[in-house]
């Protein structure tokens, strides 16, 4: 064999060697093949015989035989061993450095009877100067040494080291990663004991938990019950109220446990959810109606829709499903101090239709404080609420969205919140439901009778609540116009009446209409035609027995109790128009002003500087009865006219060049002139087209352009003075919706003249004798005062303050006084 | 005696304000900053509160910042040492041993719990006689 190709072959050894280095043998398997492999070269002129050696750990000088090939049985356990120092092996370890030998000589230690002579190889396997083991080769008796060969040997040898190495790290890793996987087995099973004895801790708590609060309840029961039966013989109002409170607070404290009671029964795992077929639209109106009382108690508007398309009857856990309403709008209540809260219930149309379970969509809107962004997921864990400082405003436990949670979660649906600080807040929940199988089951536009074409003029103040009555009635094919106050109302009908339009066939008319009352509305809209337009009056739900008992005497068609059921309003719609046919549009109609409406005189000031603009409008408004008419021109006389007389209505004209007319009207609706109302209706006039921007600007009721034919000015006066009427202050103090809006006509009025303003509020709150919103309007007035940073009103105002919080009523009167005259000086 | 009782919640005050009904004139306020303003237009009236009750939880000024700013109102107004209020904090949080402590340093005279028994809070205020002692 020439030299190139036993170099060649060589290579081709070493790399068969690092190959095997990367099959997944043992360091015994690997040795075995390796040696088989290094002695199946016939080119290296070697017996077939030779073994391997390693040197472990523990005895790291001795050799210790791992495979051989050919070895004679007389040797295996002999060689089995080898101390350094013995046998030409032990001796190559010992040097460590390769021996050769080609006969026996006393060297080799290790012997029988019989042997044969050969030769050895002896090549010590090192790496990095540490011994690892030893490869024993056998040679003919009377070898030749061959460098070449010995190169070719050494390179297999430093192989063979290498892949001894290689395996030894290996195994070492094993043996970490061993460590490690025993390390966390021994880890893991802590921890599920610690687990364990955790959840049998919980499991305990919990029944403890069940078994206090039913204690609890036992002796909380008598307390409520116990002081419910001595109300009815309490003697002195004292004795009732602090009876009531101890009512309340036995309610309260009975409240919070049966949350707790929730909880952890549900964590226990003892709830139980059931499946009944229940009408949902009787369980949501019924949860609504128990919270009423309270929603009416913080004058809050309540609107309730349901989808139409909604099934009348489900199969769900109805008294779950009401917990959760209860306690998601209790929530609301709670957390709104003014404005409306909403409860949307829908099909959750993004999951498909005609998949079972069908899947219902709540949605509580409020228009209270609003939960901040961070707390916004914290609030649905046990115990937190949304401000936990020392200074928070609203009690409770935090238990009810916990709650709520965990029952909508194990009903298979959502619950989820959107909210922004003070912008108020949006739960949603989702819940499955099965549909019924009820045979009367169906949706409410399969149920009721539709009402093609009916136009409709719906007047509701609140957008929301109008949008949702709206949808309602166009759905059944109801045609709405839109009123937002009194005053479009008014304006529409005028409208309808005076370009002949297609007029309405039925008045949707909100009691709590912005610019008017209600029933006031009801009642001129009444007498308007001498064809009754049926009136569907919508009442608030804390209305006065009054307004029910004026609305039935003025023939007024129906009334609605809010929140309105949407199936409600369509039977009651379909009530009115049952016995009498859809009505044929009325085409001659008659616009007459009552008597009654006229019998006191309207005193009219007409200001302008042009004598022949007085005399025309003079000259106009004299032919009709019941206007008692007075004329001045516009600076000093002005000023002492108003000063000397009240007036019902002042026209006034803007013209140029010096401005007065804008400035009277400033001035007056400043409250700078002390006799006359800063509200008192104006109607600008000029002849300037621009000038009817101004006017509105600086307050003007109406305008009317220069010149002007006489229906013109009388419609407009007749409008104007209507309005005026229908706006009865006796019922202010019960209408919120007015009272704001009175609140911000004031808002451009000085401060003094609001505060005055304020405490009329206050002594009509007084006289009504409600001590909480007496308590708000006197809170309201001092907070009022104290933007004026005047030290001496502010002590009057919190000396106000202190006598209401001590229901004081002398000390309430003296002080409203005090701060009366405190405020003209 | 004139005394301030200071709650946010109405039925703890009527509960406070029966108990010391037959021991003097009392007003209320309902939150931390109103009390102070009180406490503060009594003391420029010249009729001081002779007694405080002062709960903690309370909106927009709790009763700790509310007795802090109490005392120094004292002070500036030359109505501190043998002259100043006795301040009571009635609160339903824990008696920690810290909070209390807070609280002495503040200056408040002492610490009663809720839920309030009558019979200790007349004993607590007999300590300090600021009521008369019971007679046999």
């Amino acid at each position: 064999m020439i030299h190139q190709e036993r170099r060649e072959q060589a290579l081709v050894v070493v790399s068969q060697l690092l190959e095997l280095a990367l099959e997944p043998y043992s360091l015994e398997e690997l040795m075995e093949k390796a040696l088989q492999l290094i002695l199946s070269n016939d080119w290296l002129t070697l017996l077939a015989k030779g073994s391997l050696f390693l040197i472990d750990s523990q005895e790291p000088h001795v050799l210790k035989m791992v495979t051989h090939i050919g070895l004679d049985n007389h040797l295996l356990k002999a060689c089995a061993r080898i101390p350094f120092g013995t046998c030409l092996c032990g001796i190559a370890a010992q040097k460590q450095e390769m021996v050769f030998k080609n006969a026996l000589d006393d060297q080799h230690h290790i012997s029988f009877k019989g042997i044969k002579n050969h030769g050895h190889y002896c090549y010590p396997l090192m790496s990095k100067g540490k011994m690892l083991g030893l490869l024993n080769l056998y040679v003919e008796h009377n070898h030749i040494q061959n460098a070449e060969i010995e190169t070719y040997l050494t390179m297999i040898v430093h192989a063979l080291a290498g892949i001894i190495e290689h395996k030894h790290a290996e195994i070492e890793l094993l043996r970490h990663r061993n460590h490690l996987q025993h390390i966390v087995e021994e880890r893991t099973h802590e921890l599920r004991q610690a687990k364990e004895s955790v959840e049998q801790a919980l499991h305990k708590k919990n029944i403890f938990i069940a078994t206090m609060s039913h204690e609890v309840r036992t002796p909380l029961n008598a307390i409520i019950g116990l002081s419910d039966l001595l109300l009815d013989t309490a003697q002195t109002s004292q004795e009732r109220q602090n009876l009531e409170i101890v009512v309340q607070s036995g309610n309260t404290l009975l409240h919070i446990f049966n949350s707790i009671l929730d909880i952890s029964k549900f964590d226990a795992g003892g709830m139980e959810f059931e499946q009944i077929d229940f009408d949902l639209h009787k369980l949501i109106w019924e949860s609504c109606a128990v919270l009423i009382a309270q929603i009416h108690k913080k004058n809050l508007e309540f609107i309730c829709s349901l989808d139409p398309k909604l099934p009348i009857r489900v199969i769900s856990d109805p008294t779950k499903l009401r917990q959760i309403l209860l306690n998601l709008i209790g929530n609301a209540i709670k957390f709104t101090e003014k404005g409306t809260i909403t409860l949307l219930v829908s099909l959750d149309e993004s999951k498909e239709l005609d998949i079972f379970p069908w899947c219902l969509y709540f949605q509580i809107h409020d228009t209270g404080i609003g939960i901040p962004f961070d707390k916004q997921q914290i609030i649905f864990e046990e115990f937190i609420q949304a401000d936990s400082s020392t200074t928070r405003k609203y009690g409770g436990s935090g238990l009810g969205l916990a709650i709520c949670k965990r029952f909508v979660e194990k009903m298979r649906g959502n619950i989820w919140v959107e909210s922004q600080e003070g912008q108020g807040s949006r739960f949603h929940f989702t819940v499955d439901f099965q549909p019924s199988s009820h045979p009367l089951n169906q949706t409410y536009l399969s149920s009721a009778v539709q009402f093609f074409g009916l136009n409709i003029l719906l007047a509701d103040g609140n957008p929301n609540s109008r949008k949702i009555l709206s949808r309602t009635l166009s759905l059944f094919g109801g045609q709405i116009v839109e009123a937002n106050d009194g005053y479009d109302v008014l304006q529409l009908i005028e409208n309808a009446i005076q370009y002949n339009k297609p007029y309405f066939d039925l008045i949707v008319l909100d009691c709590r209409l912005p610019k008017c009352n209600g029933v006031k509305l009801a009642e001129y809209l009444n007498h308007l035609s001498n064809q009754i337009i049926p009136i569907l009056l919508l009442l608030p739900g804390n209305h006065r027995r009054n307004d029910l008992l004026l609305s039935e005497k003025l023939g007024i068609a129906r009334t609605l109790i809010k929140p309105i059921s949407p199936l409600c309003l369509i039977d009651t719609i379909n009530e009115i128009f049952q016995n009498t046919p859809l009505p044929s549009h009325a085409k001659n109609f008659h616009w007459h002003l009552l008597p009654s409406y006229t019998t006191k005189p309207i005193k009219i000031l007409i200001i302008d500087d042009h004598p022949h603009d007085r005399e025309h409008a003079l000259s106009i408004l004299q032919t009709i009865k019941g206007y008692q008419l007075n004329t001045c021109s516009h600076g000093q006389e002005t000023r002492h006219l108003l000063q000397s007389e009240p007036f019902d209505l002042l026209l006034i004209d803007l013209s140029l060049p010096e401005m007065n007319g804008l400035h009277t009207i400033k001035s007056i609706r400043s409250g700078q002139i002390s006799t006359c109302p800063a509200n008192i209706p104006i109607i600008g006039t000029s002849s300037h087209l621009t000038f009817n921007t101004f006017a509105r600007q600086a307050g003007t009721n109406d305008f009317i352009f220069k010149p002007y034919r006489p229906e013109e000015l009388q419609r407009i006066l007749r409008l104007t003075l209507n309005l005026k009427m229908i706006l009865c202050p006796s019922t202010i103090d019960l209408d919120t919706t007015i009272h704001s809006e009175q609140r911000s006509i004031l808002s451009d009025t000085p401060p003094r003249i609001q505060i005055a303003n304020q405490l009329i509020f206050v002594q009509q709150a007084l006289e009504k004798g409600d001590w909480q919103l007496l308590t708000k309007e006197i809170e309201t007035t001092k907070e009022m005062v104290g933007h004026l940073e005047d030290p001496n009103l502010s002590k009057t105002a919190l000396r106000l303050l202190m006598a209401v919080r001590k229901e004081n009523k002398p000390d309430i009167l003296k002080w409203c006084h005090q701060l009366e005259n405190d405020l003209k000086k | 005696m004139k005394i301030l009782i200071v709650d946010d919640e109405k039925n703890n005050r009527q509960v406070l304000a029966q108990i010391m009904a037959p021991f003097g004139e009392y007003d209320f306020a309902k939150d931390g900053r109103e009390a102070l303003e009180i406490f503060q237009l009594a003391i420029e009236d010249k009729t001081p509160y002779q007694l405080v009750l002062l709960d903690i939880m309370m909106p927009i000024m709790n009763g700790q910042e509310a007795l802090f700013a109490m005392r120094a109102f004292e002070k500036e107004k030359g109505y501190s040492g043998s002259k100043e209020t006795s301040i009571f904090i009635v609160s339903a949080l824990d008696t920690e041993k810290q909070v209390v402590e807070a609280f002495f340093k503040g200056g408040c005279t002492d610490y009663i719990t809720k839920p309030i028994i009558r019979s200790h809070l007349l004993a607590k205020l007999r300590e300090y006689h600021l009521i008369p002692a019971e007679t046999p």
